[in-house]
């Protein structure tokens, strides 16, 4: 059957002589693995369309119990060009599409995070907000759109806010993904009970990080332009949504994009003077 | 059920390993192996385990030769001043054939690819870092693939090379000579235009 979708290139590799596999992730078929016959040859119809992070409209013939669908048409609505020529937001780009490459199932719909997705994309490519705000997200919305929403806005034990003259964050609890304030935390430590959490799925939050991960929960990706961290921050805010992430989804592989954002380039001693 | 004979099926399975070659094709290698003259298998095989015997990877350039340095590193007609940057080999082939080009290369072993696992740690960049401190270089040619890999290299090169200061380009990208316009790809189309030149 000959279908029609809207589709983000994942990943694409070589086949044979001419021909690639591309892993597409749909609007409406969830992910699937595509082929694309003659796609390498100089005169091919699908050219640029089935390179990673574009967003395309795809019509394939979609084979019931197969892995592999035939592509027939491939058109590129968007190449996220700005994405592209900066390291930072491609990484952040790409470690989006590793993570729905490992988290997606086949032919598995979810609407919410195929809108994600595209969101996520293009907030990257319009490069107001900064690549790393992106990614952290990300992740928590994909965690949410894959039904392990976090709750961070009050405390799990006692229900106070943490804004606005409240009580103060925290501890982030990996298993519920909520935020255990200060007071409740001394409370229980003394009275030996854990809050119904397990003491090694706990992670301290500064009151700032707990900030920054709460707005990355839920404002807006458009409102986050002025949302920035320092490194210290920053390496606890994305060891918070890393453990999380790793505590919810089984074998969870370390993003090899996101190292390439974090990661100092090779340090050069051939500096001229 | 075995219809031919153990050692075609053993020559069979070891074309069927080559990039490109299929089941059928494989077997109507084999076949066509058993056709040809006793003197022109020993040729194929010597050429075979000559290939795995001789070439190496040049220590300067870390392109495929036979003697170490290579014939391009070790040419005093090159200009030693410009390094062209590669992903393969074969890219190393591809612009040699244009007769444009007069400086060294230095072959990468391949493109950054988060998505395939392959780092920074995984291509010659080290090699490449080491080079440029004991040659002395004005310019850094980029000829990276464009494609995503390609373009996540050059940028990743570019951040580390920057700062040693030396001239840095990359090649352009367009459309091919000899096509048209109006079947040009979106995507390759806006390069060709950001990348146009005064006249």
């Amino acid at each position: 059957m000959l279908v029609t979708t809207d589709a983000i290139v994942l990943k694409s590799m070589k086949y044979r002589d001419t021909s690639r596999i591309v892993s597409v992730y749909t609007r409406d078929y969830g992910k699937l693995s595509v082929i694309a016959k003659g796609a390498r040859g100089p005169r091919s119809k699908f050219a640029s369309a089935l390179e990673p992070l574009s967003r395309v409209v795809l019509v394939f013939y979609r084979t019931e119990h197969r892995d592999l669908h035939l592509v027939s048409q491939c058109d590129l609505r968007a190449s996220y060009r700005r994405v592209t020529s900066d390291l930072d937001r491609m990484a952040a780009g790409l470690a989006c599409l590793e993570l729905i490459d490992q988290t997606a199932h086949d032919e598995e719909r979810n609407d919410d995070l195929f809108g994600l997705t595209e969101h996520a994309l293009e907030i990257l490519d319009a490069g107001n907000v900064r690549p790393e705000v992106v990614l952290t997200a990300f992740k928590l919305r994909m965690a949410a759109a894959i039904g392990f929403a976090t709750a961070l806005e009050r405390c799990a034990v006692c229900g106070r806010p943490f804004r606005k003259g409240g009580c103060e964050a925290g501890w982030f609890r990996l298993a519920t993904g909520s935020v255990m304030c200060l007071e409740c935390q001394s409370r229980s430590r003394a009275t030996g009970s854990s809050g119904g959490a397990d003491a090694a799925a706990l992670v301290r939050l500064s009151a700032q990080t707990h900030e920054a991960l709460e707005r990355c929960a839920t404002a807006p990706l458009e409102n986050l332009a002025s949302l920035a961290w320092t490194t210290a921050q920053g390496n606890e805010i994305h060891n918070a949504a890393r453990l999380y992430l790793h505590h919810h989804i089984e074998h969870l592989r370390p993003l090899k994009s996101e190292e390439l954002l974090l990661r100092p380039v090779i340090r050069s001693s051939t500096r001229r003077t | 059920m075995l219809y031919t004979s153990e050692s075609i099926e053993q020559l069979a399975a070891a074309f069927g390993q080559l990039p490109g070659i299929g089941r059928k094709t494989a077997h109507r290698l084999a076949l066509h192996i058993l056709k040809l003259p006793r003197e022109d298998v020993d040729v194929l095989a010597r050429a075979l385990v000559d290939v795995k015997e001789k070439v190496r990877y040049c220590s300067v350039c870390a392109n495929i030769t036979e003697n170490d340095p290579c014939a391009i590193c070790a040419s005093p007609k090159r200009d030693r001043s410009v390094i062209c940057v590669v992903e393969e080999p074969n890219d190393v082939m591809a612009i040699e054939k244009t007769n444009e080009y007069r400086g060294l290369y230095h072959v990468l072993g391949g493109a950054l690819s988060p998505l395939d696992g392959i780092g920074p740690e995984d291509l010659r960049i080290t090699e490449l870092l080491r080079r440029l401190e004991t040659q002395p270089t004005d310019e850094i040619i980029l000829a990276l693939n464009p494609n995503v890999e390609g373009e996540a290299t050059t940028l990743y090169l570019t951040r580390l090379l920057k700062p040693v200061g030396i001239r840095l380009t990359r090649i352009a990208r367009g459309l091919p000579v000899g096509s048209d316009l109006e079947f040009a790809d979106e995507a390759t189309l806006s390069r060709a235009i950001e990348g146009r030149i005064a006249l």
